[in-house]
């Protein structure tokens, strides 16, 4: 044949080294342009002064609010530092890459931003924060594979990260096997906790937290509703939702007419919402994530439906994001979420000053994934600090017996499963409200779109505005 | 289980939201049927081809306020462009043995796949972003169908684009000339064709497409670098469906499975309606293994 | 007007064609015979520019011609008609015809060149809007030769004609063959149906195992001792 006989053996490239010079170069021009797009985007100054020594006012009485101060002490007295010249190893597993990235680099950029303000103040007794970042795209296996890797290659001391729920399962199966601390950022599926493992600790809320705050806020702000239609995402974490509404919908006088999960990412849900409309709701109740979630509040309004629509379980569409791809018709809406700038709970100027720093920083807003990647640092720091060792068992016993108060995010301890006890303490509804002056929350916050952000409406310890009526 | 009533109320709207859907998926992949067709390369890139057309829309739109419609022949002589070194690179591949070659081909379409994605994140971030336009989430109301207006802004163009693509096959030189070159390269060597330019003609043009069919999809989409990897499966399917290589086949086949997905949603729960396309792509190929128009281009 | 020159031709590293030379002058039918295997097919390819020789080299009309891409040596003049007539099974008679024409400068005149191929071959005239791909094997053979007419050749190079033609079939070829040469075309002619092929032409080479192994006008050929016994089964 032509072709064939045009063959030069022995000079003829392997596609794959080809495909590798692809892959580097692709990678060269997207750091250029990356770099030159950095460039463009310079960081607006904003100052905001609030008071640096907190002791944090109206902490619960269960709670202590010493690990803060102790932490600084024990970096101003250098003889207390019993891990100096050691380096805590954190393994961070996130999704960097495919559809889920953009909520893998907010947990990221929060892991970034603790470990940087950490090993800035001297480290943890001594000791410097490592970070091992490894990225699993969507594909679960790989986050397995990749913890595992962290741990017998990297000898990592704890992993964290994950997202998604369907990963948390993966890697805790590993940390479990290797005995290493796990702390999660995101994966709020109750079973991940309620499978008897020792070594995972969440620091997200789970299923049914997400369903009793917003079952009660909506049941406030939708008084009539009873028949409820969910549309909830085919994913674990779409799928344990599930689970927890109609556990828990008797409670609020609902009867769910339509529960079918739908496939995530599709560009067309008219045929899904048109048989969700012929179902006759009062109330839609969606378990998505963003872009689901805007795309089908904007479709809705195409195949007719005029019923309320809300998220219902998790924070998924809680980002800047959802607000920018749903625009003015996104007005509203309620969702559940661990952390949004917006709250007064538990202390207000250190919920400002340690948001306008994140977004300084990565111009971004603290979200819900943002704050667990904080969060997990200062858990591990406390730990550290507590325990004086950085070995596995230590850490772990250490990190169960968390009892920690952080003046932006409230209280912060574990079940003996593990899980964090959110819905007493921390979990805040947040409302898409026209943004304005409210008391302590300038009018200019970086953190709206389209003229909108979420406020902290529930309970009334963090709202900073009242829960109204679309 | 709804009832006879409920599922003739659903069945008209869900038709036209079919054939809107199946439009747009057709123009996407039409261009992953020519390239196969011409040159038996399967570029598993395509769908990120796609994206760099959403990506240029979105560019054009923010930064020099260009309005989306008029980004169409922008992202298609763009790409179009980019198929010669995109060429180059796949060149080497065709001094193989056919069949090695195509092999060779997924491994390296799938290399420039991940490169082009990780280079998009690394310019655009991994952010969702819009293209804002008028039509977005402006609806009408046909005959008790309530009709999206980007979708039927995209349905348009989808058909405008599809009617030029098949004239330009059918009647014009080159076009024929194309068609040759997918027949029976050696022979139309043998006729004073230049096939090594009908390739690098055809990748321009495979490419294009898919990049004008990006820009359409980024009017009633979201955009994020890695949606390529979303469209090319199914991309694939539709093109195995309607007969690799041919460019009528697509269209039904695009057809067949907008449709298949839509209405399947009144009987099936959503999650499953992939299914319901995936049984309809096996069962077709069962009957008719070339696909639909297999060998006919 | 074509001087085929001591060429090597390789598969990889198997040799086909071993100092293989050969002329087609001006107005003249050139049969190339030999037996399956013998390396005609790949002599034509060679001349075509779908192989290219290791050493060795071809000339037409003075022009170096070994080495240059098939297309640019149609636009030369030379025009091959494939073994097993590679049409395009899926265009339509016209259309095969037309991309025949596909050079430039036959392009232009493509109108005139189609009438002159219909009446060459009135059949297809009747067949234009048919597929290529459904039609008869002597149709396909009229055809296939037929669109290499279109580029309106200097030189027309035919491969195995006759081959799966019913024997009325042949005749009619060998007929078509005769008329185009009439016209003014220059053919080299391959065939295993040597008696044939050497009655119409004016020169002859045997081709075996890859080299020339004899050379005479036609009819002397025809005569010889050995491509009696070899091929004629004399």
């Amino acid at each position: 044949m032509y072709y064939a006989e045009r063959m030069r053996r022995g000079v003829v490239l392997s596609a794959a080294i080809v495909a590798t010079i692809a892959v580097i170069v692709g990678f060269v021009v997207g750091i250029a342009g990356g770099y030159f797009w950095g460039l463009s985007a310079v960081p607006a100054p904003v100052t905001v002064t609030t008071t640096k020594t907190v002791t944090a006012p109206g902490a619960a009485k269960t709670v202590t609010a010493t690990s803060t101060v102790t932490a600084t002490k024990t970096v101003t007295a250098p003889a207390a530092a019993p891990l100096a010249g050691k380096v805590i190893k954190v393994g961070v597993v996130q999704p960097l890459s495919g559809p889920l990235a953009y909520f893998g680099e907010s947990g990221l950029d929060g892991v970034k931003f603790a470990t940087d303000e950490i090993n800035a103040k001297g480290g943890v007794l001594g000791a410097k924060i490592e970070l091992h970042i490894e990225d699993f795209g969507i594909d679960y296996k790989a986050a397995a594979a990749a913890a595992e890797k962290l741990i017998t290659v990297d000898k990592v001391n704890v992993v964290v990260g994950g997202f998604a729920s369907g990963a948390g399962y993966t890697i805790e199966d590993v940390t479990e096997k290797y005995h290493v601390p796990y702390v999660t950022i995101g994966c709020s599926a109750d079973t991940i906790t309620a499978r008897g493992y020792h070594w995972v600790f969440r620091t997200a809320p789970n299923s049914t937290e997400y369903m009793l705050m917003m079952g009660h806020v909506l049941s406030m702000l939708y008084p009539k509703a009873k028949r409820v239609a969910i549309l909830a995402e085919n994913s674990e974490y779409g799928q344990a939702s599930l689970r927890a509404i109609k556990k828990l919908a008797p409670q609020y006088g609902w009867t769910i007419v339509y529960d079918e999960p739908y496939e995530k990412r599709t560009p067309d849900f008219r045929p899904t919402l048109q048989k969700v409309k012929a179902t006759n709701p009062d109330l839609i109740g969606l378990v998505s994530y963003l872009t689901d979630a805007a795309l089908i509040m904007k479709q809705s309004k195409e195949v007719g439906i005029n019923v309320p629509i809300s998220t219902i379980s998790g924070a998924g569409p809680q980002t800047l994001k959802f607000i920018d791809l749903t625009g003015k018709g996104a007005e509203g809406m309620v969702m559940a979420s661990e952390f949004w700038p917006n709250k007064k709970w538990p202390y207000l100027p250190a919920v400002m000053d340690i948001s306008y720093k994140f977004w300084d920083k990565y111009k971004r807003p603290i979200d819900f994934q943002a704050w667990a990647g904080i969060g997990v640092m200062y858990i591990i720091k406390d730990a550290v600090t507590r325990a004086k060792s950085l070995d596995h068992t230590d850490l772990r016993n250490a990190i169960a017996s968390t009892n920690m108060f952080l003046p932006w995010m409230g209280p912060i301890l574990f079940y003996p499963n593990g899980h964090a006890g959110w819905w007493k303490y921390n979990l805040v509804t947040y409302q898409i409200q026209k943004v304005r002056q409210v008391d302590g929350i300038p009018a200019n916050i970086p953190w709206q779109s389209n003229g909108l952000s979420f406020y902290a409406v529930y309970p009334p310890k963090a709202a900073v505005a009242a829960l109204t009526t679309p | 289980m709804l009832s006879l009533e409920m599922v003739l109320a659903l069945l008209p709207s869900s038709i036209v939201y079919g054939i809107f859907l199946g439009g747009l998926y057709a123009i996407i992949a039409v261009g992953l049927s020519m390239i196969f067709g011409v040159m038996k390369v399967i570029n598993l890139a395509h769908g990120d081809f796609a994206m760099l057309g959403m990506y240029i829309t979105f560019w054009l739109l923010t930064i020099f306020g260009v309005p989306p419609l008029l980004s169409l022949p922008v992202s298609f002589a763009v790409m179009f462009a980019v198929g010669f070194p995109f060429m180059w690179l796949v060149k080497p591949l065709f001094k193989r043995p056919l069949e090695e070659m195509i092999n060779s081909s997924v491994i390296l379409t799938y290399g420039a796949s991940l490169a082009l994605a990780s280079g998009a994140q690394m310019i655009w971030t991994s952010n969702f972003r819009r293209v804002p336009n008028p039509y977005w989430g402006t609806t009408f109301s046909i005959g008790g169908i309530g009709l999206d207006m980007g979708y039927t802004v995209v349905f348009m163009f989808a058909v405008i684009v599809y009617l030029m693509l098949y004239f330009f096959l059918i009647r014009t030189k080159v076009g024929k000339a194309i068609r040759a070159v997918s027949q029976d390269p050696d022979a139309a060597a043998l006729m004073g064709i230049d096939v090594d330019r009908m390739h690098t003609l055809s990748m321009g043009i495979g490419l294009g497409l898919a990049a004008l069919g990006g820009s359409l999809l980024s009017l009633v989409y979201y955009l994020y670098p890695w949606v390529g990897e979303q469209l090319v499966l199914l991309m694939f399917i539709i093109c195995v469906l309607g007969g690799l290589g041919s460019i009528l086949g697509v269209f039904y086949g695009a057809l067949i499975i907008g449709l298949a997905e839509s209405i399947a949603v009144i009987f099936i729960p959503a999650s499953i309606k992939d299914v319901v396309a995936y049984a309809i792509f096996l069962g077709i190929l069962l009957i008719r293994p070339q696909g639909l128009l297999g060998g006919k281009m | 007007m074509l001087d085929v020159s001591d060429i090597d031709v390789f598969y990889g590293d198997l040799q086909a064609l071993w100092g293989v030379s050969l002329k087609v002058e001006k107005g003249e039918i050139v049969a190339l015979v030999g037996s399956n295997g013998a390396g005609k097919t790949t002599t034509l390819r060679t001349i075509s520019g779908l192989l290219h020789p290791r050493s060795g080299s071809v000339h037409f009309l003075d022009k170096r011609i070994d080495g240059i891409p098939p297309h640019k040596i149609v636009e030369e003049g030379v025009v091959q008609v494939p073994e097993g007539r590679r049409l395009f099974p899926q265009m339509t008679v016209k259309e095969n015809l037309e991309l025949g024409a596909y050079t430039k400068e036959a392009w232009e005149k493509r109108f005139d060149t189609i009438e002159w191929v219909y009446t060459l071959f009135p059949r297809l005239k009747e067949r234009e809007k048919q597929l290529a791909g459904t039609m008869s094997g002597g149709e396909r053979q009229m055809l296939a030769v037929g669109r290499a007419l279109m580029s309106k050749p200097k030189l027309l190079m035919l491969d195995e004609p006759s081959l799966g033609l019913a024997p009325i079939l042949v005749m009619q070829v060998f007929d078509a063959v005769k008329k185009i040469y009439e016209e003014g075309v220059s053919i080299l002619l391959v065939e295993q149906n040597v008696q044939k092929a050497l009655s119409i032409a004016d020169r002859g080479y045997v081709l075996e195992n890859g080299r020339i192994v004899l050379e005479d006008i036609g009819e002397g050929l025809l005569n010889n001792p050995h491509v009696k016994k070899a091929y004629l089964g004399i």
